[in-house]
């Protein structure tokens, strides 16, 4: 098990000023050329682009735990000339980790794996230890001097032996690539670095490296650039507290630049401000008044629909909609559907608040079950005399939290006051959109824009009518030469002739249905039109107890590949479905495993790790193993990449549930291709689950 | 050409129209990239030109007559905007001390017990609870201090307690002016600390009656220092 005081989000001080390393052209915290031991401050996203000598290269950098980093690179190296490429442009991935952080005594050391898994021509190890020495004599600003010892690309010029042993395999541009090359690593000869960077203050600083990278590939083999020295130089300007700037001369003859931008999504741009609701009344004490407790209304055959129409207006005004309320004399529970707060517990906070202001004193308990799309995900149980006594607590949420109880929720509530305005519903969008194509290596970013146009209709509670509409004004996606070469069924290959097909496509058309079958086990059934490139049905099961850290699900599809334009199917049909693990880490860090059968019929397992901020962030990486071989695959070996989600509320500072959602492959091929099926499960219910409200429970009396 | 430039005026004039029977429906990245650059053209539309010092109401013995029920001014140094608060509840819990929701013109709520803040809703940022009895201790001209506990929202869903300890400085007796009246108070200064996090608070509290009539206190890292002073009830 993970341990929990080294991820927990919790460590994150608001008042501490972290120290924010500066990238060097890799993206990487480090000088210019070469890494330094240095480590960003946890959950710190970076972009950094850099040119110099025809070479680009902007990296994804993210520090996924405060000692573990990961980065992904695409490069472009112009006047290449050789294998077909006139310019070169390739993927690669790093992996940092800091072994020592800095101490009194101790420099930071890190050790780094760079493009430990592409086709390898930046591929390189590296021990590297930095210092920090500030406010030496009267010279202002900090010192950080950094000396390490490089491998493969950073220990091509001047080495000084094979401590680890060799040889070490040449890079090879012709090779598929995408496997760790574990035979490679920290093997053949070794080159030391070294370098110092002068933070002059807050904005400007000097660097100066001495470079162990001999730029073979490039000077010697090829003639992308000429390098004459081992020595580079550079400024930097910090434009803005998230953009810095920096200008360099390296290897005797080459200008460059590099631009960095860091931030973290802890610290959004605004924060999230909501409008507070009227404090709790308390009730008058029941020796003093016991009329007041009197519970005869509850004998009123119309009690619940009278409360439920008082209850109703209070919820709107709170942002929320209530689905279905069952009063008894001392007891409540209200169904309520949030579609407005990110943080479940605002709107758990704000109910509580809402039922306290309407029902009758008598009513002591109440339960306040969370709804997504029919599905009753948790019961969330509160005392009234505690909300009462705790809104002012001088640790009120943490007080609350002690006394609330989390409980399944059952699938029906028999006897409840039903709000009868919201089925059947119908909703619907019109707008803009922008599908980008990454990585055609004639063309790095393709595009296609135009209009699109969905709805959503909505007869009863659980199911669900959609479809979605898109019309292409222009773009380039379909102009790519690069037509499929794959020796699987090209279930996901074949993006570039739906995209010739025609401008307007039916992305999706279809029905849903999804329910309770028992407390803690749910179900959806899908058919129709599920996604471009493919239409059948879908059905899944998910077993998910509210308060339990592991779920397991089972999903299986009946699906064939849709025509390239219009309607149709093509012949191509499969039985595609996955067994699937979910486990709840704590801190943040959620994982899961996938087993079964993918699109193209191969057999295997997908692998994802996803760091989840209690804000809603979320970057995740993932990678799939079938029984395709490597060379069936195709280029990239097998199927890897990056999740990322973004919540707009973040930007926004206004509260919102919605979300800005991509996955990043460094290459789609066939292998190990997942179905995309509106509607799945997990991600429903588990944000209404124990842990994801408690994660930002402070939030409660928001 | 002309095609592509009308289809691309077209595609502006809907990104900025896009439109949904749902204000939570569309596209969500475009309500994102949108408000970026609304906070880029204000930050450049604000960089340009400073702002004068905002208008500043002298509040008149005849205005506060006219103004039913309590009122506190309150100046945050954020904003330097004058904005006066209503009291919206007043509440007894077991802890010490009497507890007053106040509301701001925008809807915003500082909480305070006996005066002290020890909570603030709707201004991002917020303090979430506090512990206020070790500085009210002291409102009788002597002593107070001690630890207090402080959750302060750190923007990013979650929040921290920190435990400040505080020491209160007596300043002695001074009279202040609230609008026509000189009124008689102890000062005081509460200085706390945590490790690298500090502030300071003042306080005017009436002598005899021991109620806060003027104070600046501490809103937490985000929003920073706000000058109170009650003017009436």
């Amino acid at each position: 098990m993970l341990a929990q005081p080294v991820l927990a989000d919790d460590t994150y001080d608001i008042f501490a000023v972290p120290d924010r390393p500066t990238l060097n052209f890799y993206g990487s915290p480090g000088l210019i050329d070469m890494p330094t031991g240095e480590v960003l401050p946890d959950g710190q996203i970076t972009v950094g682009v850099s040119n110099f000598g025809g070479i680009t290269r902007t990296t994804l950098t993210f520090q996924a735990t405060p000692r573990l980093s990961a980065s992904f690179r695409y490069v472009g190296i112009q006047d290449w000339n050789t294998d077909g490429f006139e310019t070169y442009r390739d993927r690669s991935f790093d992996l940092r980790y800091q072994v020592r952080k800095e101490g009194r005594i101790w420099p930071a050391i890190t050790v780094g794996l760079q493009d430990f898994a592409g086709t390898g021509i930046y591929a390189g190890e590296y021990v590297v230890a930095t210092k920090t020495f500030d406010n030496i004599g009267s010279i202002p600003g900090a010192f950080k001097v950094t000396a390490g010892l490089g491998w493969g690309r950073l220990g091509s010029s001047g080495a000084i032996g094979a401590p680890f042993g060799g040889p070490r395999p040449a890079f090879d541009a012709q090779s598929r690539g995408g496997s760790p090359s574990f035979d490679q690593w920290f093997r053949g000869d070794a080159a030391p670095f070294a370098g110092v960077e002068w933070q002059i203050n807050d904005r400007w600083g000097l660097k100066a490296e001495y470079s162990s990278d001999a730029y073979e590939a490039e000077t010697v083999t090829r003639s992308v650039f000429t390098r004459k020295s081992r020595f580079n130089f550079g400024a930097e300007y910090q434009y803005s507290d998230r953009l810095r700037f920096g200008a360099y001369y390296l290897y005797g003859s080459e200008f460059g630049f590099n631009a960095q931008l860091q931030f973290n999504p802890k610290q959004p741009p605004t924060p999230t401000r909501v409008l507070p609701t009227a404090p709790i009344e308390p009730r008058p004490s029941r020796a003093a008044q016991p009329q007041a407790y009197d519970t005869a209304w509850s004998q009123n055959q119309n009690a619940a629909q009278t409360m439920r129409d008082r209850l109703k207006p209070v919820l709107e005004d709170y942002g929320l909609t209530l689905v279905s309320l069952k009063v008894s004399a001392s007891s409540a529970e209200l169904r309520m559907r949030n579609g407005t707060y990110r943080a479940m517990s605002v709107a758990i906070g704000r109910a509580a608040r809402a039922m306290a202001q309407v029902l009758p004193a008598s009513v002591e308990t109440f339960r306040i079950v969370p709804m997504q799309e029919g599905l009753a995900q948790s019961a969330v149980i509160m005392r009234r005399s505690d909300l009462e006594a705790l809104e002012f607590d001088p640790q009120a949420a943490d007080a609350l939290l002690a006394v609330t109880g989390f409980g399944a929720a059952t699938p029906d509530l028999p006897g409840a006051a039903v709000n009868a305005d919201l089925y059947p519903d119908f909703s619907w969008s019109f707008g803009p959109y922008a599908d980008p194509s990454y990585f055609d290596p004639d063309n790095p970013v393709r595009v296609d824009a135009g209009l699109r146009a969905d709805f959503k209709y909505r007869p009863a509670p659980g199911w669900e009518i959609g479809g979605l509409v898109k019309h292409r004004l222009f773009g380039n996606v379909g102009d790519s030469a690069r037509l499929s070469n794959s020796q699987l069924a090209r279930v996901r290959t074949d993006g570039i002739l739906y995209a010739r097909a025609g401008d307007t496509s039916l992305e999706n058309l279809y029905v849903l249905r999804q329910w309770k079958p028992g407390n803690d086990v749910y179900a959806r059934v899908t058919a129709g039109y599920l996604e471009r490139m493919f239409g059948g049905i879908s059905a899944e099961v998910l077993w998910k107890p509210v308060a339990s850290r592991l779920a397991l699900g089972v999903e299986a599809n009946y699906v064939k590949q849709r025509d390239y334009g219009g309607l149709g199917f093509q012949s191509y049909g499969v039985a595609t479905g996955h067994a699937s693990a979910y486990y709840d880490f704590g801190g943040g860090y959620l994982g899961q495993v996938d087993v079964g059968r993918y699109l193209a019929g191969d057999v295997g397992g997908t692998v994802t790790v996803t760091r989840e901020f209690s804000n809603g962030w979320r970057i995740g990486g993932f990678f799939t193993l079938t029984n395709v071989s490597s060379a069936e695959f195709g280029e990239g070996s097998f199927d890897k990449g990056i999740n990322l989600t973004i919540p707009v509320s973040w930007f926004l500072g206004t509260p919102g549930t919605r979300t800005v959602n991509t996955t990043i492959r460094p290459i789609q091929r066939d292998g190990g291709a997942r179905l995309n099926v509106p509607g799945r499960l997990y991600e429903q219910v588990r944000s209404g689950h124990r842990d994801a409200i408690e994660s930002e429970w402070s939030r409660v009396w928001e | 050409m002309m095609r592509a430039i009308s289809l691309m005026v077209m595609v502006s004039a809907l990104a900025l129209a896009g439109c949904s029977s749902n204000p939570n429906g569309g596209d969500p990245a475009l309500a994102a990239s949108r408000a970026l650059f609304d906070s880029i053209k204000s930050r450049a539309a604000g960089a340009g030109a400073p702002a004068g010092p905002p208008i500043r109401i002298d509040v008149t013995r005849k205005q506060l007559n006219q103004t039913p029920g309590p009122v506190m001014q309150v100046i945050p140094d954020n904003t330097q905007a004058q904005d006066f608060l209503r009291l919206i509840a007043r509440r007894d819990d077991s802890n010490p001390g009497t507890i007053e929701v106040w509301q701001s013109s925008d809807d915003a709520q500082v909480i305070l017990r006996n005066g002290v803040l020890v909570g603030t809703k709707g201004l991002g940022g917020d303090i979430r609870s506090a512990e206020a009895e070790a500085a009210f201790a002291g409102f009788d001209g002597q002593g107070g201090g001690g630890q207090r506990l402080i959750t302060i929202d750190r923007t990013n869903g979650t929040a921290q307690t920190v435990a400040f300890s505080c020491d209160m400085t007596q300043l002695g007796r001074e009279t202040i002016q609230i609008v026509d009246q000189r009124i008689s108070t102890y000062r005081m200064r509460e200085d706390c600390s945590n490790g690298q996090a500090s502030f300071t608070n003042e306080y005017w509290v009436e002598t005899g009656s021991g109620r806060m009539r003027k104070s600046r206190q501490w809103a937490g890292p985000t929003f920073g220092y706000i000058d109170f002073l009650r003017l009436q009830g």
